[in-house]
């Protein structure tokens, strides 16, 4: 098959046309719009970015993540000193001039990361990818290349390393691509406190369409990345191990998140944790609080959570506001009490409603976070 | 955008708007898709037309707009369907030979990847060099020959051997 052949295929598959139902009023009604609302963001771009400075200083996440346990919820992370200590430029300029000071911090990186492991996260028109490396000795001693798969239990597959192309390798090339970015039309970089740009939003063109990209940045000293399951019933969900995301629509706490869901592993709670990868926070404990009136015929039952720290003093720890997933069994005498799907609520004698209440955070920091959760079975 | 804009935008539609609706549907593979991402595609010209019409032809900037809704499209649900409880009622169309010829084409031009497809409609139905493909695409040449390979290797597959005359080194 050659040029040839190809475009008399094409032209053999288009030969007859259906009819055209393009509505060229919805296209010039649509594009006005458009107009009008671009030239809204422009002026409103300014007051944007002092939200996000706000918003990153006072803990709120970034709306959306690449991260393959779904989307970072919009709420106050859970505390972390890994996140507490990142600094944000949210200008190329801005960005430019953090560059001297992380580039010293990163220089000035305890010995025990001299060597690293880097995973580099982009998400962009194209199809998401993940390119992982080791560095030793400064020098990339082993590269991979990933699809980087958003649903929990997808396998990533792994790419020839030129579908990695522009994406740096090594913490000093992501410098040096903050560095190139001193032009772009718009940047937010978030650092953390060893110098690492541990997130990258960037517009590097205003006149170019859909070129926006966001890089997420994870990095660890050797053998960190395995997190070890706390004491108590809550066991690590590995990554690439399938688990629920969306058991419960109106579970989202702040910087948590929580299903109920009856599959393989039996009958039990999701628990994913946002915040460092590369030390989460581990939750310790799980102890169920049964009120002592029922609600409205409805089986109302608290869970309470202790959650332990994230090891900040002993571990680089990454801010790359990653999810970490656990799962806990339900006890039987709760789970027997789980409706089939869809739940139905007032039933009397079906567990409707779980409030999960985490108590813990890193170092002397504490939060409790709470919420009303309507438990769904699946399958 | 004043009345002139809207005049030459309609005139730059006129000459277009044909071209973008078959790569749409070399690459979706359906017409009413097509009319989907081309109608989009021409809503975001549009809104853009001031700084899109200064920088001369607004083709290319059309095209990459197009790839890159069709590529977007693939990773969301559809617009246009919406679930039914019941099943509509279809005619049964009798097969012939050139509709059925037409069909394995297409069914073996689906079996490509769309990153592949996107590189193919690009390089042989829209006629674009190697270097514009790749500034479309937002990769690299390299990326590009090796996608245009593997699109042909993948049709020469789907297609049979009939069409199999050179090697995709020489097709490139």
């Amino acid at each position: 098959m050659n040029e040839t052949d190809v475009k008399e295929l094409f032209a053999s598959v288009a030969a007859h046309p259906a009819a055209d139902t393009i509505d060229m009023d919805a296209v010039l009604r649509g594009g006005r719009r458009r107009h009008r609302t671009r030239v809204a963001a422009t002026l409103g771009a300014s007051a944007a970015a002092l939200a996000v400075v706000g918003a990153l200083l006072s803990g709120v996440l970034p709306t959306s993540s690449p991260d393959p346990v779904g989307p970072t919820p919009t709420g106050t992370a859970w505390p972390s000193p890994a996140l507490a200590q990142a600094r944000i430029a949210v200008t190329p300029n801005q960005a430019q001039q953090e560059l001297p000071a992380a580039r010293a911090a990163w220089a000035a990186r305890p010995a025990a990361t001299v060597d690293y492991r880097l995973t580099v996260r982009r998400e962009s028109q194209a199809a998401p990818v993940r390119a992982d490396s080791e560095v030793s000795g400064g020098e990339v001693t082993d590269y991979d290349v990933f699809t980087d798969p958003r649903k929990p239990g997808s396998v990533p597959e792994q790419l020839p390393d030129d579908a990695g192309a522009g994406l740096p390798r090594t913490v000093p090339e992501l410098l040096d691509l903050v560095a190139s970015y001193a032009d772009a039309a718009g940047l937010t970089v978030v650092f953390d406190r060893f110098g690492v740009p541990v997130r990258i939003d960037v517009d590097p063109n205003a006149g170019a369409v859909d070129d926006e990209q966001t890089l997420t940045v994870a990095w660890s000293r050797p053998g960190d990345l395995e997190v070890p399951s706390g004491p108590g019933p809550w066991t690590l969900i590995p990554r690439t191990d399938p688990f629920p995301t969306d058991g419960l629509r109106d579970g989202i706490y702040t910087g948590s998140r929580a299903v109920v869901a009856s599959d393989g592993r039996g009958v039990g709670i999701y628990l994913t944790l946002w915040g460092s990868s590369s030390c989460p926070a581990q939750p310790t404990t799980l102890t169920f609080v049964e009120p002592s009136e029922p609600q409205l015929g409805q089986t109302e039952v608290a869970a309470e959570v202790l959650v332990g720290p994230d090891q900040p003093d002993t571990r680089p720890c990454s801010a790359d506001l990653s999810g970490t997933t656990y799962w806990a069994p339900l006890p039987a005498s709760y789970a027997a009490k789980l409706p089939s799907s869809p739940p139905a609520l007032g039933g009397p004698s079906a567990l409707t409603h779980l409030e999960l209440v985490l108590t813990g955070g890193a170092g002397s920091s504490s939060v409790t976070a709470g919420g009303l959760l309507t438990s769904r079975a699946t399958s | 955008m004043g009345t002139q804009g809207d005049t030459d935008f309609l005139g730059w539609v006129s000459t277009s708007r044909a071209g973008l609706r078959t790569s749409a549907f070399l690459l979706c593979g359906d017409w009413f898709l097509a009319d989907d991402l081309v109608q989009e595609t021409l809503t975001r010209v549009f809104g853009a037309w001031g700084r899109v019409s200064g920088s001369g032809d607004p083709s290319p900037y059309a095209r990459k707009v197009l790839i890159n809704l069709y590529l977007d499209h693939r990773r969301r649900p559809s617009r246009r369907e919406t679930p039914a409880a019941d099943l509509p009622e279809r005619t049964i169309e009798q097969p012939n030979a050139v509709d059925g010829d037409r069909d394995r084409l297409m069914a073996g031009l689906r079996q490509v990847p769309k990153g592949q497809r996107a590189v193919l409609v690009l390089r042989y139905w829209d006629d674009l060099s190697i270097e514009q493909t790749a500034q479309i695409l937002g990769t690299t040449a390299s990326n590009v020959r090796s996608q245009a390979s593997r699109g042909l290797e993948t049709l020469r597959a789907v297609l049979g051997t009939d069409h199999a005359t050179t090697t995709p080194k020489e097709a490139l």
